[in-house]
C-alpha cells in the first residue's frame, strides 16, 4: 500500500474513498428516490430485464421503441438486476459513475494542471454541489455515467496526439464508444467542450516545440525570405499532431454514430416533431429566481467565487483552451438571462436544457479550482493573504471555504428532503396488487399526483399507461402537439396540460383508459364531473378512479418493428462497448498479468518459481500465440508500418528542407504573452505589519456582520408592511400554516385558535379544498395612523375553472405590528341537532360465482333504458356544441356516456366527442340530465395556447379541425348500470330570475343542502328551452363554496341570451338504449320555468348535483 | 491423421443426412387401378356409433392401398385399407362419428376414386339446457315483452335435430306458473315473453325430454307511475327560514298497482308566498318519496308538487305564521368617543312563544342620515340580539333616523351625531 500511495497521489485514493463513503451512503439511504429522473432509468432498465432483445416498450405512452434513448446505464443496470435487483442494481451503477468521474476529474486535471492540483480536483468533486445536484437531485445517471468515459478518454487522446501510440488510440476510441453507449449528447457536445480544446492544446504546443533537428535560428523580423521556412517550420511541428488528430476525428465520429445507430435512423425516420417542452434553464434566472437557484446557483456552489481567479489562471496557462470552453459554458449555461445563448443555439435553444452546459461549466473548472487550492494553500494566493492580513486570516479563510462547500455539499445532497420536489414515497405494492386481479391490467390506466414515482410504478407490472416520463417517445398527437411532459403532472402545464389531461378523462374509451390512480385531489373535481367515480382507496391512500363502459385493450397491440439487426445491435453494441472499453481503460493492471500467464516474459512467468509449465498452460495460450505469430507475420508481410514511415520520412526530410532559415537571420526568442511582462511589471504590495494585519481582520469582521445586519433588517421591514402581511396570511393559508395565520391575526378580536381552527374546517368547496392560490394583489384603499382598508384580489386555481375572488380586509397597528381584522363568522344554527334520511343502497355482484372464468351471461346486467329526449347542433361563441336533454327510463341507476358525432354532406364523419362536465354521468331511475358536447381538437394544438403557458385557463379550449361544412350530427346515448356517487341532495329555493344593473339576465337562488354529507362542489346545470319545448342551450356553473349538511348558500348565475347561439343543424339522429320512446318528448313539466322574453328562450330547467369530497 | 479422419467421418455424414432429407420418394412399383371405385356406407348414423365404409372395385389387384377422406364440417380424416378380393373395408370408430352433419366420403386407390355421402345425426339432448333470457328486464305493462332461448346439445355437443320439442317453465312474479312448448328451428328453440302487470321476478326454467337445466330470471319493473298524493308534517310553522317541514308522497304507483323501485327520483316543486319556485329532489323508498322543506322567510301559503317527467301530484298547501321574530323590536345606538365608534343593538329579538329568534337571523338595519341618504346593513342575530358597530368617521353630523326589521319584527330609533 505504501509504494502504492508513494507511486500515485494520495490524494485520489482519498478522494475515491470519500465519494465511496459519502455517495454511496446517500445512495443506499435512497436519495435516488426522490430524483427526478432515477427511476425513469429504472423502469428502462425493467424492460431491459424482462426482454432484452425487444425494441418496444408498449407500457407508456401506447407503446414506443427503447431505440430512442441510449441504453448503456440501464442495460447495466438490468444486467446487476439479475443478481441484485432494480433498485440495488441503480445504486451500484450510480456509485460506480461516481467513481469513475472522480477519477475522470484527476486524469483530467492533470492534462490542465498540476498532479497536486490535479488531487484537490478529485477531492473537490467528490463534495461538488454540481455533483450532488445531479446525482441525488436530478437523478441524471446517464450523464454522470458517460462523463466518467469522455473524462477518462480524454488523457488517452492527448497521449495518442503527442506520441502516437495505436493502444492509446484505441482505448481512446473505445471510452468514447461507452460515452456514448450511455449518452450520446455528452460524446456530441464533449467533442466540442472537453475533447476540443485537448486537441487544440497539443496542437498549440507542439507548435511551439521546437524539434530537435530544426535550426535552432529565431528571426526577429518576418520577411519574404523567412517567410516560407518559418511557416514550413511550424507546418512540420504540428503536422504529426494534426495527422493524429485527423485519424482520431473519424472514429470519434464513428463511436458516436455506430454504437447506437439504430438511434439516429430511429430519429431520422421518427423525428421529434413535438412542441417543445417549457424548461426553467432556459428561463432568465432574474425573474425566475428559482431556476437561477437550481440551475446555476447550486450547481456552481462556492466555486462561483473562484470565478475571477480560474479566468485569469486558465488565460495564462497552458489551460487557456479549456478556460475559452469553460466561457462559452458559462455563457451558455446562462439560459434566457440574456438573449445571447438563444442567438448562438438558434433553435435548438428550445430543445436542449441549458442546465448541461452549467453542469459542464462546473467539471471543467474544477482543475482551476484545484489550482485554487494549490494556489491558497502555498502558492500566490497564500502569500497574498498571510501578508496582507496575517496567517489567522489565511487559516480563517481556508477552514471556513471547507466548511461553507461541504456545508452546501450536504445541503444540495438533502435538498430533497428540506424541499419536496417529489411527493412523499408510496408504496405501490397495493396498486401493483389492484392491476393485477380481475384483468384490470386488461385497461390502461393513468397515474395523478405520483411525481417521477410514476416510472417505478410501471417498472413494477406489465400494466399499460397512457401516460409516461420520457417525452421524447410520445406519439399520441394529444400529448407530442402539447408542451405537456407527462399528463401526471398536467396543474404544472398550464391550459394544454390541463386540456390534454382533460381530453383523456373526456374520451376514455378512445385509449382504453379505465383506471386512474390519484395521489392528489386536485384533480378530484375534472374525474368526478367527466363522469369518473372513485372505487376505493387502497391500503396506500392513493384513491383508485374508475370510469365505466371502456374497451378492453385488443389483445395485440400494434407496435412498430425494426429490422432484427437493429435489434441485436442494440443489445449487443452498446454494453459490448462499455465492457471493451473498461477492459482497455484497465489495460495497464491486467496486461502484465496476461502476459506474464501467457509467458511472453519468460523471465517473469508462471514457469519460474512455481514450475506451473506444463502443457495444460501451453495448450490454453497455444490458440493465442498462433493468433499473435500469425497476426505479426501478416503486419511484417504487408509492411503498412515501414511504408507509412518511408512516406513520413520523405516528407518531413522534405518540410525539413523547406524549413532552412537563411544565414544570420536570427535573434533571441520573444515572448509573444506580452501582457505576463505588464503583469509582472506591476508594484506588489509590501507585507503588512502585525499589527496592520489584525486591523485589517477586524475590518472584514466588521464589514460582514455590518453587511449582515443591514441585510437582515431590511428583509424584516420589507416583510411588515401591511401589503406583506396581507399576503403572508393568504401564502399560509394556501400552504396550510394555520398557526402562523392565526398569528397574523388581531390579537383582540381574533377568536380563540381552536375556534378558529374550527372556523377554517367547516369552509369547504371547491377553492377552499381543491384550489390552489395562483396571485394574491392588495393595494390600500383608505390609511389611517393606526388602522388601514386594503382591497385583496386572489386568483384560485382548481382544475375545473379559476375563481377570481375580491376581499376587503381591515389591518389594525397593534404594539408596532399590523394585523389583520378577522373575518365575520357564521353564527346560524341549522334546525335539527340530529336528523336522518333513507338512501337506497345499490350492489352489483358482478360474477355470483367466484371464478376466474368470463363473467356467466347470466350475470351481465343490461344496460339501462336511455331516451334522448331532443338535441340540436348549435355554435356558441364560434364552438360547436350538441345540445339536448335525455332520461333514463329504467327502473335502475345508469352510468351515462354520451357522443356526439358531425358529419359532412357525404356522411363522412368530421368530428366527435364526448360530453364531459355538462353532463350528469350518474343518474337514477327516471331522471332527466341534459347534456352538451363541446367538440373539441387536440388540446394546445393551437400555438396561442402553447405561447400562454403560464397562464393558467382550464376553461381555454382548441377548437376540432373541420375542414367541410357540417351538414348533420347524430347523438349516442348509452350506460351501463352504476351503483357509485348517486345522491341529490341539494334543493333550489327562492329561484329568482331577475334584470342586473348591467341589463343582463340572472338566476339567483339559495342551495340547502338537506341530506347527511357535504355538498363540496354544487353543480349547477341549466336548460333552456324553445317555445316548443327543445333544448336551445345548456349551461353549467360549479358553485365555490361548499353546502354543508341544513346548512344554505347563495348563489347567483347570469343566465345566456338567446342571442349567443344559433342554430346549427336540427337534422339529427340520436340514439338511445330504448328500441321505442317511453315517454312523449312533448309531455308537460312543472320544472321549467318560464324565462322573460328578453333572453329570447322560453322555458328553463335548473338542475344541481354535487361531488361529495367525503367519499371513500 | 485421426484427427482428419474423424472430420470427414463427420462430413461423410452430413452430406448423407442431406442428401437424404433432400432426395424425392422413388415411386414404389406396385399394381395399377383407374376408373371408378364404390364407396359404401350407410345414409345415416347416430353421432357416436361406429361404421364400416367399403370400397369395391371387382378388378382391383389384392394389396392396392385405398385411401378413403372422411370430409366432415369440423375434420378431415384420413384411413387406409388394401383391396383384398376387389374390396377394403374401413372401421370408422366411434370417436370419430361424433360429430353431427354430413360427411363427404372420398375414396381413392391409384387414380381410382369413388364417393359416398354419410349423415350424422345428433343423438337426444342431454343436461344442461341452459335458458337465456333477453333482456334481463322489462316493464311490466302486458306490453313489453323479451325472449327466452335454449340451445339443446346432445351427448358429443351437437346442437340435437330439427323438431326437437323443448318447454319452457315459466313461474310469474303472482306466482302463476305456465309452460310454453318450442321446437328447435336452426338449431335453437325460443319463445316470446310477454311481460305480464305485476312487477317482480319471474323464473324460467327449460326441459328437453329427459334433460333440465338452471333457471334463469327475467325482472319485470313497474311502469311509468299514475298520478300520487302529498302530504305534509309538521304544520303551522312560523316562517323563520329555518325550519324544516317533511312532505311525503303517497306510494308510487304505476298503472297496475306496482310499486315504484326504490331511488326512483321524484322532484317536489314548491311555490313560496313571494312567488319563488323551489326544486326538491328526492327518491323512493318502499314506493314513498320524502324530502324536506325549508320555511319560507314570508308568511304566507306555500304550494307544492311532485313530479316525474310527464307525472304530477295533486297540489297540497302548507300554511306558514309570521316570524322569525314578532312584534315591536327595541332599538338602541350609542356613540363612543373613545374607540371612535357607534354601536346600534336590537333587541332582544323575541319569536312567537317570547323566545329569542335563532343564532344567526339575519336583522336588516336602515340608516337615514342628515343628508337623506340611505345605508342599509346586515347583522346576524346572536344571543337574541343584533348589533351592528360603525366606525364614527364613517357618519356625517347630524340626526340619523334608524330601522330595524327581523321577519315580521321591526322597531326604530333616532340618534344624533355630533
Amino acid at each position: 500500500m505504501r509504494s502504492l500511495l508513494s507511486r500515485y497521489n494520495p490524494l485520489i485514493f482519498l478522494a475515491l474513498a470519500m465519494a465511496l463513503a459519502y455517495h454511496g451512503s446517500l445512495l443506499l439511504s435512497g436519495t435516488y428516490t426522490h430524483t427526478y429522473d432515477a427511476y425513469v432509468h429504472i423502469f428502462f432498465a425493467d424492460h431491459y430485464a424482462r426482454a432484452w432483445f425487444d425494441h418496444w416498450e408498449p407500457r407508456w405512452y401506447t407503446g414506443f421503441p427503447m431505440t430512442s434513448y441510449p441504453p448503456g446505464s440501464q442495460q447495466t443496470i438490468a444486467l446487476l438486476s439479475y443478481a441484485v435487483g432494480l433498485k440495488t442494481g441503480f445504486v451500484i451503477v450510480a456509485l460506480f459513475s461516481v467513481l469513475n468521474v472522480t477519477l475522470g476529474i484527476y486524469r483530467f486535471t492533470k492534462i490542465w494542471a498540476s498532479e497536486e492540483a490535479a488531487g484537490y480536483a478529485a477531492l473537490l468533486l467528490v463534495f461538488a454541489s454540481c455533483i450532488a445536484e445531479t446525482v441525488h437531485v436530478f437523478g441524471q445517471l446517464p450523464t454522470m455515467f458517460s462523463l466518467g468515459f469522455l473524462l477518462n478518454a480524454l488523457p488517452f487522446v492527448q497521449r495518442w496526439l503527442d506520441e502516437g501510440r495505436v493502444r492509446w488510440l484505441i482505448t481512446a476510441w473505445l471510452l468514447n464508444a461507452a460515452t456514448t453507449a450511455g449518452h450520446h449528447v455528452t460524446t456530441l457536445f464533449g467533442a466540442i467542450f472537453f475533447v476540443a480544446p485537448v486537441i487544440a492544446s497539443s496542437i498549440v504546443i507542439a507548435l511551439r516545440q521546437p524539434l530537435p533537428d530544426e535550426p535552432p535560428q529565431h528571426p526577429t523580423r518576418v520577411t519574404w525570405a523567412n517567410l516560407r521556412p518559418l511557416m514550413m517550420r511550424r507546418v512540420r511541428r504540428v503536422l504529426p499532431v494534426t495527422l493524429r488528430a485527423g485519424i482520431y476525428g473519424p472514429g470519434l465520429v464513428a463511436a458516436l454514430f455506430l454504437v447506437v445507430l439504430p438511434y439516429w435512423l430511429w430519429s431520422k425516420a421518427d423525428p421529434i416533431t413535438q412542441v417543445s417542452i417549457p424548461h426553467a434553464s432556459r428561463d432568465s434566472f432574474i425573474v425566475n429566481t428559482s431556476a437561477g437557484l437550481v440551475f446555476w446557483l447550486i450547481p456552481y456552489g462556492l466555486t462561483l467565487l473562484t470565478l475571477p481567479y480560474m479566468f485569469y489562471k486558465g488565460l495564462t496557462t497552458r489551460a487557456w483552451p479549456m478556460t475559452l470552453s469553460l466561457a462559452l459554458l458559462v455563457f451558455l449555461g446562462t439560459g434566457g438571462t440574456t438573449p445571447f445563448p438563444k442567438m448562438l443555439l438558434g433553435g435548438a435553444f428550445d430543445v436542449l436544457t441549458l442546465d448541461r452546459f452549467t453542469f459542464w461549466a462546473t467539471i471543467t473548472m474544477l482543475p482551476l479550482v484545484g489550482e485554487f487550492v494549490v494556489s491558497l494553500r502555498h502558492g500566490g494566493l497564500a502569500t497574498y493573504l498571510r501578508e496582507q492580513f496575517g496567517d489567522i486570516t489565511w487559516r480563517l479563510s481556508q477552514i471556513g471555504l471547507v466548511i461553507v462547500y461541504l456545508v452546501i455539499a450536504l445541503f444540495v445532497a438533502n435538498l430533497t428532503q428540506f424541499r419536496r420536489f417529489q411527493p412523499d414515497p408510496i408504496d405501490f405494492q397495493p396498486i401493483v396488487t389492484f392491476l393485477a386481479k380481475d384483468e384490470h391490467w386488461r385497461w390502461r390506466y393513468l397515474t395523478l399526483g405520483f411525481g417521477d414515482q410514476m416510472a417505478w410504478l410501471s417498472a413494477q407490472t406489465s400494466a399499460n399507461s397512457v401516460d409516461g416520463n420520457y417525452h421524447s417517445a410520445r406519439r399520441l398527437p394529444e400529448l407530442t402537439s402539447t408542451p405537456v411532459e407527462r399528463l401526471e403532472g398536467a396543474k404544472y402545464s398550464g391550459v394544454p396540460g390541463i386540456g390534454s389531461l382533460q381530453q383523456f378523462l373526456a374520451v376514455p374509451d378512445k385509449y382504453n383508459l379505465k383506471f386512474v390512480f390519484s395521489n392528489d385531489q386536485f384533480y378530484d373535481p375534472l374525474l368526478f364531473f367527466s363522469g369518473w367515480h372513485r372505487l376505493q382507496r387502497l391500503e396506500n391512500g392513493i384513491m383508485v378512479w374508475e370510469r365505466e363502459d371502456i374497451p378492453p385493450l385488443p389483445e395485440v397491440l400494434p407496435r412498430r418493428e425494426i429490422p432484427l439487426y437493429q435489434r441485436v445491435m442494440w443489445g449487443v453494441v452498446p454494453l459490448a462497448a462499455i465492457v471493451l472499453a473498461l477492459i482497455a481503460f484497465a489495460a495497464p493492471v491486467w496486461v502484465p498479468y496476461l502476459r506474464w500467464l501467457l509467458h511472453l516474459n519468460e523471465d517473469r512467468g508462471l514457469h519460474t518459481p512455481l514450475h506451473i509449465r506444463d502443457h495444460m498452460w501451453a495448450t490454453m495460450a497455444r490458440p493465442f500465440r498462433r493468433l499473435l505469430e500469425w497476426a505479426h507475420a501478416l503486419w511484417a508481410r504487408a509492411d503498412l508500418a515501414g511504408r507509412g514511415q518511408r512516406i513520413w520520412k520523405r516528407l518531413d526530410q522534405r518540410l525539413r528542407v523547406w524549413s532552412a532559415l537563411p544565414a544570420g537571420d536570427d535573434s533571441p526568442s520573444v515572448p509573444w504573452q506580452v501582457w505576463l511582462e505588464w503583469a509582472k511589471r506591476l508594484p506588489r504590495p509590501r507585507p503588512a505589519t502585525p499589527t496592520a494585519q489584525y486591523v485589517r481582520l477586524a475590518l472584514l469582521a466588521l464589514i460582514g456582520a455590518t453587511a449582515l445586519v443591514s441585510g437582515g433588517m431590511w428583509y424584516l421591514g420589507q416583510a411588515r408592511t401591511p401589503i406583506s402581511i396581507v399576503q403572508q396570511y393568504y401564502d399560509d393559508l394556501d400552504f396550510r400554516r394555520f398557526s402562523q395565520a392565526y398569528m397574523r391575526l388581531d390579537p383582540q378580536t381574533r377568536p380563540p385558535y381552536d375556534q378558529y381552527l374550527l372556523d377554517l374546517s367547516v369552509k369547504g368547496g371547491m377553492v377552499a379544498s381543491y384550489g390552489k392560490l395562483n396571485n394574491v394583489r392588495a393595494q390600500i384603499v383608505a390609511a389611517e395612523s393606526n388602522r388601514v382598508n386594503l382591497l385583496v384580489e386572489t386568483d384560485w386555481v382548481t382544475a375545473l375553472s379559476t375563481y377570481p375572488t375580491t376581499q376587503l380586509l381591515t389591518l389594525v397597528l397593534r404594539d408596532g405590528s399590523w394585523a389583520i381584522e378577522p373575518d365575520v363568522v357564521d353564527v346560524t344554527v341549522p334546525p335539527e341537532r340530529f336528523f336522518r334520511r333513507g338512501e337506497v343502497g345499490w350492489v352489483s355482484a358482478s360474477r355470483r360465482r367466484v371464478i376466474s372464468q368470463p363473467t356467466d351471461f347470466a350475470d351481465i346486467l343490461d344496460r339501462p333504458d336511455l331516451q334522448i329526449l331532443s338535441a340540436r347542433l348549435v355554435r356558441h361563441t364560434g364552438r360547436y356544441s350538441v345540445v339536448g336533454e335525455l332520461i333514463n327510463t329504467s327502473s335502475d341507476p345508469a352510468d351515462v356516456t354520451v357522443t356526439a358525432f358531425l358529419y359532412a354532406a357525404g356522411g363522412s364523419e368530421l368530428s366527435r366527442y364526448n360530453a364531459q362536465e355538462v353532463l350528469m354521468h350518474k343518474l337514477f331511475p327516471k331522471e332527466v340530465t341534459p347534456f352538451r358536447v363541446d367538440f373539441e381538437g387536440v388540446a394546445g394544438a393551437v400555438l396561442t395556447d402553447t405561447l400562454d403557458l403560464k397562464n393558467f385557463k382550464p376553461g381555454a379550449f382548441t377548437p376540432p379541425l373541420i375542414t367541410q361544412p357540417v351538414e348533420s350530427f347524430a347523438v349516442y346515448a348509452k350506460a351501463v348500470i352504476t351503483q357509485h356517487d348517486l345522491s341529490r341532495n341539494l334543493t333550489l329555493q327562492n329561484l329568482e330570475v331577475y334584470r342586473a344593473d348591467d341589463g343582463s339576465t340572472h338566476l339567483r337562488g339559495q342551495l340547502l343542502n338537506t341530506g347527511t354529507a357535504e355538498a363540496t362542489i354544487p353543480h349547477v346545470l341549466l336548460t333552456y328551452y324553445d317555445a316548443k319545448g327543445q333544448v336551445a342551450w345548456v349551461d353549467h356553473m360549479y358553485i365555490r363554496d361548499a353546502v354543508r349538511p341544513q346548512r344554505d348558500q347563495m348563489f347567483d348565475i347570469p343566465l345566456a341570451s338567446s342571442g349567443e347561439v344559433a342554430t346549427a343543424s336540427e337534422q339529427s339522429e340520436l340514439f338511445g338504449t330504448t328500441l321505442l320512446p317511453e315517454v312523449s318528448p312533448d309531455a308537460p313539466w312543472r320544472e321549467r320555468l318560464p324565462l322573460p322574453p328578453a333572453t329570447g328562450f322560453a322555458a328553463l330547467r335548473v338542475s344541481v348535483h354535487a361531488f361529495e369530497g367525503g367519499g371513500l | 491423421m485421426p484427427r482428419c479422419g474423424l472430420v470427414y467421418v463427420s462430413l461423410l455424414v452430413v452430406l448423407l443426412a442431406l442428401a437424404t432429407g433432400c432426395a424425392s420418394r422413388t415411386p414404389a412399383h406396385g399394381p395399377t387401378l383407374a376408373g371408378a371405385l364404390v364407396v359404401r356406407a350407410p345414409a345415416a348414423l347416430a353421432a357416436g356409433e361406429p361404421v364400416t365404409v367399403v370400397a369395391e372395385r371387382a378388378d382391383a389387384p389384392d394389396g392396392l392401398l385405398v385411401t378413403l377422406v372422411a370430409q366432415g364440417g369440423y375434420s378431415l380424416l384420413l384411413y387406409r385399407s388394401p383391396f383384398q378380393m376387389g374390396r377394403a373395408e374401413f372401421r370408422l370408430p366411434a370417436e370419430d362419428t361424433q360429430v353431427a352433419g354430413l360427411v363427404t366420403l372420398v375414396a381413392h386407390a391409384d387414380t381410382a376414386e369413388g364417393h359416398a355421402e354419410l349423415t350424422i345425426s345428433p343423438g337426444p339432448p342431454v343436461d344442461p339446457v341452459t335458458p337465456l333470457v333477453g333482456p334481463h328486464a322489462l316493464i311490466a305493462d302486458g306490453a313489453h315483452w323479451g325472449s327466452a332461448i335454449a340451445i339443446p346439445f346432445d351427448a358429443f355437443g351437437n346442437p340435437v335435430a330439427e323438431g326437437t320439442p323443448l318447454q319452457f317453465h315459466i313461474r310469474r312474479p303472482d306466482g302463476a306458473t305456465e309452460t310454453l312448448g318450442a321446437a328447435v328451428t336452426h338449431l335453437l328453440a325460443w319463445r316470446r315473453l310477454a311481460s305480464g302487470t305485476r312487477a317482480g321476478r319471474t323464473t324460467l326454467s327449460v326441459t328437453a325430454g329427459e334433460a333440465h337445466g338452471p333457471e334463469a330470471n327475467l325482472i319485470e319493473t313497474p311502469g311509468w307511475p299514475a298520478s300520487f298524493t302529498l302530504s305534509a308534517s309538521p304544520s303551522g310553522l312560523p316562517a323563520d327560514g329555518r325550519q324544516l317541514v317533511t312532505l311525503r308522497t303517497a306510494p308510487l304507483l304505476d298503472a297496475y298497482g306496482n310499486q315504484m323501485l326504490d331511488g326512483t327520483l321524484v322532484t317536489f316543486a314548491a311555490e313560496t308566498p313571494g312567488g319563488q319556485p323551489r326544486l326538491i329532489p328526492a327518491y323512493t323508498i318502499d314506493g314513498v318519496a320524502e324530502a324536506q322543506l325549508q320555511a319560507p322567510t314570508e308568511s304566507g301559503v306555500v304550494t307544492v308538487r311532485a313530479t316525474l317527467y310527464g307525472v304530477e301530484s295533486a297540489p297540497l298547501q302548507i300554511v306558514f305564521a309570521p316570524g322569525p321574530a314578532v312584534g315591536t323590536i327595541p332599538l338602541t345606538a350609542r356613540i363612543d368617543q373613545a374607540s371612535g365608534s357607534v354601536s346600534i343593538e336590537a333587541g332582544p329579538l323575541l319569536a312567537g312563544l317570547g323566545q329569542f329568534v335563532p343564532e344567526g337571523t339575519p336583522a336588516h338595519f336602515t340608516l337615514v342620515g342628515p343628508d337623506g341618504v340611505t345605508q342599509q346593513r346586515e347583522v346576524m342575530a346572536l344571543g337574541g340580539r343584533a348589533t351592528l358597530t360603525l366606525p364614527l368617521g364613517e357618519l356625517l353630523a347630524g340626526e340619523y333616523q334608524i330601522r330595524v326589521a327581523v321577519g315580521a319584527g321591526a322597531g326604530q330609533t333616532r340618534l344624533s351625531v355630533p
